[in-house]
Formats: C-alpha cells, sequence, structure tokens
C-alpha cells in the first residue's frame, strides 16, 4: 500500500513537471513568433536599466532609440533582456545603460534581485528569457521561488498580449512627491551612512553585460542620471567601483546636473518637464560624442 | 513554520518518512518521533515559549494522576483548581493583563479617577489559547471520572502537543484522541490519500481564496472613511469569505495531515455559510471550540435547562466567553454578544435545533424558504463579523454607518483589474464546489473508485488546483487563528 502511494505521488509529480514543460516550451514559441523583441531598423540605441533611466529618458526624442527599462530592474534582468535583443536586432550599436551607487551596492540583492515579492513578480514574465545558466544561478539562489514560478507560466500568453511594455518601456512620472522627500530627507540626514558593500552578483552581470556588447561590437555607455541637489550625493564608492572594475566603458554622469525643483517628481525621478528638458539635451549634445568626451577626459587624468 | 510555507512542504515528508519507515510499526518509537517533531515544529516560531508549553504539559499530566488518585471529592476539586488556575494564570497573564489593566484605567478615568496599573510588553504564546484548553479538557474529564489519567509522560504529551493541531487546532478531546495515541497504527492508503486531498483543499481555501480576499478586506477595512457603502459591504463580504477560508483551510491541512499519521482529528467545519439560522451556524464554525464550550461551561452552567433568565444569562456568557477567548479587545467580547442576541430568539422559542439536517438534501438547489433562511443567516454573520474584523468599536461603528448610507446603492471604489475579476471568480467557483459537495466532510472528500475516467477527473481536478495554488495564490499570509 505505501508502494501504491508513493508511485501515485511519483506519477502526479512526473506528470505535472511533465505539463510545466509543455507550458514553458508554448511560451517560448509564441515569445519567438510574437516579434516582441526585434526592433525598427531604424533603432541603433537601446536604453536599459531601472526607474532612473524609465522615467528620465524619453525615447519619443531621443533619436533612433528605444528605452526598455523597467522599475527595480536589476543587472540581472537587463542582462536577459539585452541577450535576447541582440539575437534579433544587429543594428543596434549602443547601449545606455543605467549606473549609480545604488545599482552596485550588495543591498540591492536582497532589495530587489532576491527579494521574495520581487522575484516572483519578475518571473512571471522573464521566465521565458532564462537559459540553462540564467536557471542555475537563480536555483542556487532561490530554488523554492524558482520552481514554484514555474506555474504561472500559464498565464504568459495572456501577458504576452500586451505588447513589449511588459518588460518595460518609458513613461512619465504620474505622482510629485519632492517636498515630502526633501522633508524626510532632512530629518533622517543626521543618520550615519551605512558602509558600502558591493554586490558580486550585480558586478558579475554587469561584466556579463559588457562581455555581450563586446561580442555584438555595441558600444556599452555607462549613465547616471540627475538627482537633486538636496542629495548632495558624493558617490565616491560609485567612482571607487567603476575605476576599479569598468573603467574601459564610458560614463555619463548627470548627477550634478542642476536642474531645478520642476524638473523633479522626487529626490531621484525626473518630472515630464524633466524629462522632457534632459533628453533634449542629450539629442543636442549627441550621446555618442558625451560618451567620446567623457572617454577623452578619462585618458586625459 | 506555516503550513503554506517551502519549510512545511520539507519538513511534513521528512517526518512522514522518519515516522512509517524509521519507527518500522513501533508505536513507542513513533510517537517520539511525532512528539519530538512537534515540538520542533513550535520551536521554529519560538522557541523560548516551548519551555511554556513543556511546563503547561506537565502541569495536566501531573495535577490528572493526583485528580485520579485523590481519597476525597474536595482533594479532586483542590488539584483541578489548582491546574485550571495556574492554566487561565497564564492565559491571563500573556492574553488578557493588558486589556484588563487598561480597561480598568479607562474606567476608573470616567469616574474622574487616575489610575496606571502598567502594562506587560509581551508577546503572546502562539497556541496557547489551544493548548490550553486541551489540557483544561483532559484535568476536567479526570474530574468527572471520563477518563482514565494517561500515565504515560510522552503519550500524554503528544495528545497535548500533535503538531498539526498545537498551534490553531483543531481542539482536541481527551477522550477523542488519547485513545488513538496509545494505539497501533498502521498504514491505511485511502486515509492517507484523503488526507492528501483535504490538505490540497485546505491550500487552495488559504492561499487563492483567503490571501485573495484579504487584499481587498484590508484595503477596505484600513480606509474605510474614504470609501462609499457599497464598497464597505464588499468589504465586509471579502473578510467574511476570508476568515472561513483561512481557518477552515488551516483545520483542513491539520486534520488532513494528522490522517497521514493515521490519526483522526475532529471536525471543525461543516460548510457553515449556508445555515438557515445562527444555532445552525454554530454547529457547524469552529466546531470544536463550540463544544468545548458547551461541555465545559454551558452545560455545568445549567445549559438550557431552568427559567428564562438562566437561558438567557448562560447563553450571554457562553457567547461572550467565547468572543473573549478570541483575544482581548471589547471588538470580539461585542461580537461574542451580538451572536448572542441573534441565538437568544431561537433558544426561547425551542427553535435552535430545527436545522439539525444539512440543507436541501439529496436535492440540487434549496427551495426559496431555504434561500432566504440561507442569505438571512448569511446577512447577519456578515454584520457580526464586522466587529470581529475592525480595529475597536469606534471603527466598526463607523464602518456599519458608512454602510447604511446613501452610497450604498453605488458603483464600488474598486478598479475592475484582473486580480480582481479572478479573486471573485475563484469566489464563485469555491461556493459552488462547497455547496454540492456539502455532504461530505471536505468539499475534496472522493470516493475511491476503479472508473479510469472518474479518475482521470479528479486528477485534473488536483491539477488545477495546483496551478490555480501557485498561479493566483495571494502572498504567504499567517493564518488569522495564530493570534488567538
Amino acid at each position: 500500500m505505501m508502494r501504491l502511494f508513493f508511485s501515485k505521488i511519483a506519477l502526479m509529480i512526473v506528470g505535472i513537471l511533465f505539463l510545466l514543460g509543455v507550458i514553458l516550451v508554448i511560451d517560448r514559441t509564441l515569445l519567438k513568433h510574437s516579434n516582441i523583441f526585434v526592433l525598427d531598423k531604424n533603432v541603433h540605441l537601446l536604453i536599459l536599466g531601472d526607474s532612473r533611466t524609465k522615467y528620465d529618458l524619453n525615447d519619443k526624442i531621443l533619436d533612433n532609440a528605444c528605452n526598455l527599462s523597467n522599475d527595480a530592474d536589476s543587472y540581472f534582468y537587463s542582462y536577459l533582456k539585452l541577450k535576447a535583443i541582440t539575437k534579433n536586432n544587429h543594428q543596434i550599436h549602443t547601449l545606455l545603460l543605467s549606473f549609480s551607487q545604488h545599482n552596485i551596492e550588495k543591498s540591492i540583492e536582497t532589495r530587489w534581485l532576491l527579494n521574495n515579492t520581487h522575484i516572483g513578480q519578475r518571473l512571471k514574465i522573464y521566465y521565458v528569457l532564462l537559459d540553462i545558466n540564467d536557471f542555475y544561478f537563480l536555483l542556487q539562489q532561490k530554488p523554492a521561488q524558482l520552481i514554484s514560478n514555474l506555474f504561472p507560466q500559464i498565464l504568459f500568453p495572456i501577458k504576452l498580449l500586451k505588447g513589449r511594455n511588459i518588460y518595460g518601456g518609458f513613461s512619465d512620472m504620474d505622482h510629485n512627491v519632492l517636498q515630502e522627500e526633501i522633508d524626510k530627507y532632512r530629518k533622517n540626514a543626521n543618520g550615519q551612512d551605512e558602509k558600502f558593500v558591493e554586490s558580486t552578483i550585480e558586478k558579475e552581470y554587469l561584466e556579463k553585460i559588457r562581455d555581450l556588447c563586446k561580442a555584438n561590437r555595441i558600444e556599452l555607455i555607462f549613465i547616471n542620471t540627475p538627482l537633486h541637489k538636496t542629495l548632495n550625493t558624493k558617490q565616491e564608492y560609485l567612482y571607487v567601483f567603476y575605476k576599479k572594475h569598468f573603467s574601459d566603458v564610458p560614463f555619463l554622469d548627470f548627477s550634478k546636473l542642476g536642474l531645478p525643483d520642476s524638473c523633479f517628481s522626487d529626490l531621484v525621478h525626473l518630472s515630464p518637464e524633466g524629462s522632457n528638458y534632459f533628453s533634449h539635451l542629450l539629442e543636442e549634445k549627441g550621446i555618442i560624442n558625451l560618451a567620446n568626451e567623457a572617454t577623452l577626459n578619462r585618458a586625459s587624468k | 513554520m506555516l503550513f503554506n510555507s517551502v519549510s512545511f512542504a520539507i519538513f511534513l515528508p521528512i517526518v512522514f518518512i522518519l515516522y512509517w519507515f524509521g519507527a518500522k510499526g513501533n508505536l513507542r518509537l513513533q510517537n517520539i518521533i511525532l512528539l519530538i517533531s512537534s515540538y520542533f515544529f513550535y520551536a521554529c516560531w519560538d522557541w523560548r515559549f516551548l519551555f511554556l508549553l513543556v511546563f503547561s504539559i506537565l502541569l495536566d499530566f501531573f495535577t490528572g494522576i493526583k485528580i485520579h488518585e485523590a481519597s476525597s471529592q474536595r482533594k479532586k476539586a483542590l488539584w483541578l483548581s489548582l491546574s485550571i488556575g495556574i492554566n487561565l494564570g497564564f492565559l491571563g497573564i500573556f492574553k488578557y493583563y493588558n486589556f484588563f489593566a487598561e480597561s480598568f484605567a479607562n474606567g476608573l478615568s470616567l469616574l474622574g479617577f487616575k489610575a496606571n496599573l502598567g502594562t506587560l510588553n509581551v508577546i503572546l504564546p502562539v497556541g496557547i489559547s489551544f493548548y490550553t484548553f486541551h489540557g483544561l479538557s483532559y484535568v476536567i474529564d479526570l474530574y468527572k471520572n471520563k477518563i482514565k489519567p494517561e500515565r504515560d509522560f510522552i503519550n500524554y504529551s503528544l495528545f497535548v502537543s500533535f503538531f498539526p493541531l498545537l498551534v490553531a487546532g483543531p481542539i482536541e478531546r481527551a477522550t477523542h484522541l488519547l485513545p488513538q495515541v496509545i494505539k497501533n497504527r498502521t498504514f491505511d492508503y485511502s486515509n492517507a490519500v484523503n488526507g492528501l486531498r483535504q490538505i490540497l483543499w485546505g491550500l487552495f481555501k488559504k492561499i487563492v481564496i483567503a490571501d485573495n480576499c484579504a487584499e481587498y478586506a484590508n484595503m477596505i477595512f484600513n480606509n474605510s472613511a474614504h470609501y462609499s457603502g457599497s464598497t464597505l459591504v464588499l468589504g465586509a463580504l471579502f473578510f467574511t469569505f476570508q476568515i472561513y477560508a483561512d481557518f477552515s483551510g488551516y483545520s483542513d491541512i491539520a486534520i488532513g495531515t494528522a490522517h497521514l499519521f493515521g490519526i483522526d482529528l475532529l471536525r471543525n467545519f461543516a460548510f457553515p455559510y449556508f445555515s438557515r439560522d445562527i444555532a445552525e451556524f454554530w454547529r457547524r464554525w469552529h466546531i470544536s471550540l463550540s463544544s468545548w464550550f458547551r461541555d465545559y461551561l454551558y452545560i455545568p452552567l445549567g445549559g438550557s435547562k431552568g427559567g428564562t433568565w438562566m437561558k438567557v444569562r448562560n447563553t450571554f456568557i457562553i457567547f461572550v466567553v467565547s468572543g473573549f477567548w478570541h483575544g482581548a479587545n471589547w471588538t470580539f467580547i461585542v461580537w461574542g454578544a451580538l451572536n448572542a442576541l441573534y441565538f437568544l430568539p431561537l433558544l426561547l422559542s425551542n427553535k435552535n435545533r430545527n436545522h439539525l439536517d444539512i440543507v436541501a438534501q439529496g436535492r440540487y438547489l434549496p427551495n426559496l424558504k431555504e434561500i432566504s433562511s440561507i442569505a438571512l443567516t448569511f446577512s447577519l454573520t456578515v454584520m457580526a463579523w464586522i466587529f470581529f474584523r475592525a480595529r475597536d468599536i469606534p471603527h466598526a461603528l463607523q464602518y456599519i454607518k458608512g454602510i447604511f448610507h446613501s452610497t450604498i446603492f453605488s458603483r464600488p471604489d474598486l478598479e475592475l483589474s484582473l486580480p480582481l475579476v479572478s479573486t471573485v471568480a475563484f469566489l464563485g467557483i469555491f461556493i459552488i464546489v462547497e455547496w454540492i459537495n456539502r455532504e461530505k466532510q471536505f468539499a475534496l472528500a472522493f470516493m475511491e473508485t476503479n472508473s479510469f475516467k472518474l479518475s482521470l477527473y479528479r486528477k485534473a481536478v488536483y491539477v488545477i488546483l495546483i496551478f490555480s495554488i501557485f498561479t493566483f495564490g495571494g502572498g504567504e499570509q499567517a493564518f488569522i487563528y495564530f493570534q488567538f
């Protein structure tokens, strides 16, 4: 009887795993045929990163650009998107990637990438983009989340109907909490800074992004978008990290651009007015020119 | 360790294998394995309170023997009082001290006096209300000579702390569970399979129904001042289904888990929202607690014998104490009193035992009279749940006032989103499935079959439930009754 009990349970598990496999194959096939990652032939500039680039860089203003940044996207997800895009879009010659101190801090791993709620939401759409190495990485980090999020893949075709936007895209900030955030920041400003610890996972995926860009002859450019003056951010750790690991990548640091209050929705995101101004500024000066300038400046130092 | 957690999904198979294969049918070893597992399970919450649990077990174990061996009725009563006093003392300190201190101070301040009795900064040990009641039923039954004392500490300890029922019941009786603890247990295939089905159904109720309803119930109750009457009605309905699916889901998992070890626990829910009056509702809701209060409080007080005043008094006492058992808050007391008010007309007109059968038994649909009785009972229950869920009495009253407003006829303020639609759709399916299976022990209690077609249909149901749990689950949330 016990043998029958175990064999029935085993059969059920095998059956469910088979079903999950079939669902995943169907999802991948649908994704492939949806051409969701096939960009217009005239798109040469790809923008990836987190909410900073999502709300600050308007790809309707920037010529031949496509912004696929998303809120709280860690480099792991940017890497997955870049892999999918490079397979189908040989016309891309520049990748503008969000790069600021919070992106490379150890704490971001638990707040974003390895946070249970966060990973649950992300895997609903990113599961189909995982290859065996990505799968193994998550299996090591979050096995239960990885397995339990296989089931919601049954709903992926419905999500796919929404189009490319499920993976990100520029949008205007629809709220303004700048004054509240300034007050809050000033109230808590006396607190001591936490010790900076660099994220090994984010660094690893940033390196993978760099390697992938090199392999596809895409110029990788880091961008740190404007921050509100209240923050008075020193970002010393960002520069230490940058010089130590990624000094070969051009870095456009606009964090101290000094935009007026009306250009901010909060301390770290631009308002529609701000993103409009900032995107026009980049367009006028030319991202490649700015990158070259940054490279020259770096070389002369 | 929550029943709906990964750690429990690992813990349960390990205990199962150790129990059936490690013990090799040796009852003593099986009980030791279950006891150690139960203590480990409890220690996962907070190992410090394990000492309190063990103390409570030791107390009742020894006073139980003393009660049995006492030479006179006076000595028996003395030992019983000692056990009840210490047990309720602990419950009082951990659960009720702050409530009494604050209420006393507030009462005095109304009379113009100032008093500060101080409050205790203690956390409530999980399951204390449940295991205290286990112990009390044991010593009271011994005092009444209903049972003989259990002289094996491991057996007695397992009776109180068996992990499926340790933190939120069902509240077991020594007459039901102890004989099973000391009896040889062999693996029963259909019992185990039924246990798995009940676990699956319990998980579905908790994760898909309760946790999704909780999101809307919490949102509406926490911001009730800003919502229209119609939205507040929806909030109350969401909570009504949340608490039922949450607690009965927990009970299903507990009972199903016990079946895997060859142990049968008391039924705790019997489709209460299909009740035709409040008396029937209370025979179907949290059965193990209702019957506990009936046997150890209501009947000793005289029950429904005696004059009208006695009936009214006893009814109020049992309902108010039952409400207070849930937590140290006036909201629970009012909830209990409200249910007493609902119940009294039935009791005084001798109609409280009118509906002992199952509604619309042998029929697909209820008749009009049954529908109206169910709807009325359900509405009264929903109204009472508002007090149960509210922060305090003013919040409950403000909530009810908000319902009876002209906005009750307006469109609810909830955005028509996919999660809302899926929650409502699952609720609809859940109610239909429960209705169809209301004559069974639980909705997924299938009979064994040799029919291939039927077996395939069942497997499809299991797969759908598993996919729903993982796909539409409302996120891991603690069970409501753990706080009691």
